[in-house]
């Protein structure tokens, strides 16, 4: 059975403007993510995680190499119909309501209208928004808009969730709610791959950790290969990994 | 390079580019109208001081004021320049049909692992 | 193509639309200026038809490319720029099909519009002279297929262009459309030397002859139109159409967003 997700020496360089040279956003990145696992995607900010996410989800092209998506070629309209996404800035039609929203994203699934009705009212008792099914998203406060971006990433029952810091600019109650509902999901079997810069976060969620610096995977593997003797917490490990990086490159 | 600051740069430069696209588009259309302008004024001149009467002044004067309102006949005009519209969309639908899209990349056979 | 998905796309475009206060300026001014044309009354009843005529579908082609602009120039750059288009792309929709359901979207409260001042004109015309004039609706129907060909060319250009930038081009490229075929001949034909000829050619061929969706003086005069004119001038309408689409969905197609 095909990895979940699988990238193959991923290139991404954005042309530069006027005299600066072009922007080696990623450089040969090679990324495997199992089905079932939860994988957190770490790196600083402009390390290239949100480049590598737009790549998986078709919005930008790559410069070079190969990325798929439970088999199929990411981008691909197969790869789409397994897939649930939530972008790192969402902003959704705002005066529409969110019960017709919903509907409105899950009608490119071919998912019948009772279907449909039926998943929406699933979803939102998962994601805590079961009161709101008649009020407009300009109605939400930003926490609740979150809760709805992941209730239309799952509108598809996907195989697959991609969640592009879905805990960025929340407080830390919204933060908690974010982690719930991914653990809950967890639960029943979805692989899911979130990117953050939140290494707690990360520590309490994920099986899988893959550290990205400068368009580069550092290391890729298990929670636990991180976790040593000499740097217990993800977060002490993480430094001391960009440290020797950087020391290398400086070298 | 902090990828804001290469967003910002880039929108100015994208800017800058479209301003100097904007005025050569404004040169060619000006350089279109004075060429209408000035050639009537120079041909009836032209006829005023030598009193010829070529058959491209008839045409002007027949076609131009007299008949403005005629409506270009559909065989010689519309089908004419349809033709080619007709082609170009044709070949550019072919194109687009047997080229992949972004997100089409080779698939690769691997066995399970 | 999946042709429902087109139609989803349509439909929440026209909905999203529908709430753009400008559109109800446009059309509110294009229908008191169709009305005004009414008041006017100083000449003999013939001569006031024509008059009617003349100055309400000269109202309609212009104010039915002002709504078209209006429409189409920040479609896709509001959407991308709001990153409201990532919850779409991201879901089993082409972007091919994105593109034809904003387009279709917008073209069809286009049609309301000039629907709107068509019928306006045709009740002015018959409570002036008792005579139902359906010559105004080829008329009409012309200039729609116009703005539909402008609101392509539109939708093309603000995938790579600023918005200011669109509006130029659009307006620069309306003009050199406009110029009449016969006028482009005379040019031809004075020109001496022929890299003058070959260039004037090239830019008329290349551009959208919009002068032959014009039937204005001949609806106005009461002229006979030739039959096959108008089956003519829809095709190349549509035709032309779909080959600005063509190249919109060559552009979005690698256009990173």
């Amino acid at each position: 059975m095909p990895e979940a997700i699988l990238t193959e020496n991923l290139k991404k360089t954005y042309p530069g403007s006027g005299r600066n040279s072009k922007v080696q956003a990623l450089l040969d990145l090679n990324l495997s993510v199992a089905r079932g696992e939860v994988y957190g995607f770490i790196g600083p900010n402009g390390a290239g995680k949100t480049t590598t996410i737009k790549l998986l989800m078709g919005l930008i092209s790559p410069s070079g190499g190969a990325a798929f998506i439970l088999g199929e070629p990411a981008g691909s309209i197969r790869a789409k119909r397994q897939i649930g996404y939530l972008s790192e800035i969402a902003y959704y039609y705002d005066f529409m309501e969110v019960g017709k929203l919903l509907h409105f994203y899950g009608s490119f699934y071919g998912i019948s209208r009772h279907d449909r009705e039926k998943r929406i009212g699933e979803i939102l008792a998962l994601v805590g928004l079961s009161g709101k099914k008649e009020a407009k998203l300009r109605e939400l406060s930003k926490g609740m808009i979150q809760r709805f971006g992941i209730a239309q990433a799952l509108i598809s029952n996907p195989s697959l969730l991609v969640l592009d810091e879905p805990t960025s600019g929340l407080d830390p109650i919204g933060q908690k709610e974010i982690k719930d509902i991914i653990l809950r999901l967890k639960e029943r079997g979805i692989t899911i791959f979130f990117s953050s810069h939140k290494l707690t976060e990360v520590e309490h969620i994920c099986d899988t950790i893959g550290i990205i610096h400068l368009g580069k995977m550092l290391a890729s593997g298990p929670l636990s290969s991180f976790l040593k003797t000499d740097s217990p917490t993800l977060e002490e490990a993480f430094f001391k990994l960009i440290k020797e990086r950087e020391q290398n490159e400086s070298s | 390079m902090l990828k804001y600051e290469c967003r910002m740069q880039n929108a100015g430069v994208r800017r800058s580019r479209e301003i100097f696209l904007l005025l050569i588009a404004y040169f060619l259309l000006l350089i279109v109208l004075l060429t209408g302008i000035c050639f009537p004024a120079m041909a009836s001149s032209l006829q005023d001081e030598h009193h010829e009467h070529s058959e491209m002044n008839d045409l002007y004067d027949r076609e131009f004021h007299n008949e403005l309102w005629r409506l270009p006949d559909p065989q010689k005009f519309i089908y004419a320049h349809l033709r080619w519209v007709l082609g170009a969309a044709v070949f550019l639908w072919i194109v687009f049909l047997t080229t992949n899209t972004p997100g089409m990349m080779r698939r690769k056979r691997r066995g399970p692992r | 193509m999946n042709l429902l998905n087109v139609l989803r796309i349509a439909s929440m475009t026209a909905e999203e639309s529908l709430r753009k206060k400008i559109l109800y300026l446009i059309l509110f001014l294009s229908v008191i200026l169709v009305a005004l044309s009414n008041f006017v009354n100083v000449f003999n009843l013939g001569a006031q038809v024509r008059l009617i005529k003349d100055f309400s579908l000269t109202g309609i082609n212009f104010f039915g490319l002002i709504f078209t602009l209006a429409m189409y120039l920040n479609a896709i750059p509001r959407e991308i720029e709001g990153k409201t288009i990532y919850p779409l792309l991201t879901k089993p929709l082409s972007r091919s099909e994105y593109l034809w359901g904003k387009f279709l979207g917008n073209y069809f409260l286009v049609f309301l519009n000039m629907a709107i001042l068509a019928l306006e004109l045709f009740f002015i015309l018959k409570l002036n002279s008792n005579v139902a004039y359906f010559s105004i609706f080829p008329c009409v129907f012309l200039y729609f297929l116009q703005c539909g060909v402008v609101g392509a060319l539109v939708l093309f250009l603000s995938i790579h262009f600023s918005y200011p930038m669109t509006l130029s081009l659009a307006f620069f490229f309306y003009i050199l459309g406009s110029l009449s075929a016969v006028y482009i001949q005379y040019l031809a034909a004075q020109t001496p030397n022929s890299i003058g000829v070959l260039f004037i050619r090239l830019v008329k061929d290349l551009l959208p002859h919009f002068d032959y969706f014009d039937i204005k003086n001949s609806v106005v005069h009461d002229y006979l139109i030739d039959p096959r004119y108008l089956p003519a001038a829809t095709l190349y309408g549509a035709v032309y159409t779909w080959l600005l689409m063509l190249l919109g969905e060559f552009s979005i197609r690698h256009k990173d967003l």
